[in-house]
């Protein structure tokens, strides 16, 4: 196959939300149709809804701001790349800020009801069953944000145009779920609610050749892997009085290794030891260089995430 | 200054990685390999926060 084959086409109007199901190597195309508007969006395993896009993995791997090249990762213990960012025009996206919500229009506005992302994404999935809590941390596109030199994370206006696309290739069975984000009060969207167009399409076997490798790993567990893989069905939390924990590793005692050091290792040691943190503790100190010693040789990528090759 | 013997207590979760590196021809032994963290390891610089 070497041209793109469209398979749906629709128009998200304002304060609305799309379930839709795309099976592995298709295309959801998500397009602005006027500008400038913030699009929410979840994503889970078509088979499994328990596995689902997760924020903060993706931001340990990809940072603040995913855009083309990189992933959308499922939460552990699963961990898997759930989709592909193949295309962004704009490039401005976001997984530090939550949805917008209800609570937020009452308490800060002092609307009654106002069209809000959480409320919008709960009743786009309830068409395939999931209830409100099934509603998870938003994946933002087309929005702005930055972090202060003080910390705080604060939303701007954007500059997204007609035309400007973000394209997402399914590497497993997925249920899609893009939103007009609600928030007509705000910047997120320049004050301002536009329609979105949703498109999928087949990927070509060039789109599916150019998604980069990412690992296959033991620890990417699934329901076959859990010691509990059934899912509760009931509210009440009450403890099971068969239940015995199972801890991987445990215990964990610890052994000495006694090191013998010389007086000019021992120098160095002290130049090095981080007594602000450590005190008097040498042994918390020299751990402390081995293991930083250990992370700057073997480890090959930042927080522990695996290497990520991103696209041109 | 005087040197000094330094018991460095260890898991096996944290002793199994370093004996990886010592299988990986990092060092010859145990010792050898915090020896050798501490003679590559770089002092902080002035005015660094020791945190980071």
């Amino acid at each position: 196959m070497s041209e793109r084959q469209p398979v749906f086409e629709w128009i998200m109007q304002p304060g609305t939300g799309k379930a839709l199901e795309l099976r592995k190597g298709q295309i959801l195309r998500i397009e602005q149709v006027l500008g400038a508007q913030c699009v929410d969006f979840n994503c889970f395993n078509l088979h499994d809804y328990k596995e689902f896009m997760h924020c903060g993995r993706t931001r340990t791997v990809h940072g603040f701001n995913p855009s083309k090249g990189t992933f959308l990762w499922s939460a552990p213990p699963r961990e898997r790349a759930m989709m592909y960012i193949a295309e962004d025009t704009y490039g401005r996206n976001d997984v530090l800020f939550p949805r917008c919500s209800a609570y937020l229009y009452e308490s800060a506005y002092g609307y009654h009801t106002h069209t809000n992302c959480h409320d919008i994404q709960s009743e786009a999935q309830r068409e395939y069953g999931l209830t409100p809590d099934d509603v998870h941390d938003s994946f933002n596109m087309f929005m702005c944000t930055e972090v202060t030199l003080e910390g705080s994370a604060t939303i701007t206006r954007q500059q997204s145009r007609k035309g400007d696309h973000i394209d997402l290739i399914a590497l497993m069975d997925v249920l899609a779920v893009p939103n007009v984000c609600g928030a007509d009060v705000m910047r997120t969207s320049n004050f301002g609610l536009k329609p979105i167009r949703l498109q999928i399409f087949e990927a070509t076997d060039e789109e599916m050749a150019a998604v980069p490798a990412t690992p296959t790993l033991r620890s990417q567990r699934t329901p076959k892997d859990f010691v509990n893989s059934q899912i509760k069905a009931t509210r009440e939390l009450v403890a099971d009085e068969s239940y015995v924990p199972q801890f991987a590793n445990t215990p964990l005692p610890e052994t000495p290794l006694e090191i013998e050091l010389d007086a000019e290792e021992t120098a160095r040691f002290e130049a090095l030891a981080r007594r602000s943190i450590y005190g008097d503790d040498d042994d918390s100190a020299l751990r402390d260089i081995v293991f930083s010693w250990w992370e700057n040789r073997y480890l090959s990528s930042a927080s522990g995430a695996p290497r990520i090759s991103t696209a041109e | 200054m005087a040197g000094k013997t330094i018991k460095l207590w260890l898991n096996h979760q944290q002793h199994e990685l370093l004996e990886r590196a010592v299988a990986d021809g990092a060092a010859p032994s145990l010792e050898a390999l915090v020896k050798r963290a501490i003679a590559e390891s770089q002092p902080l610089p002035a005015g660094q926060p020791e945190v980071k």
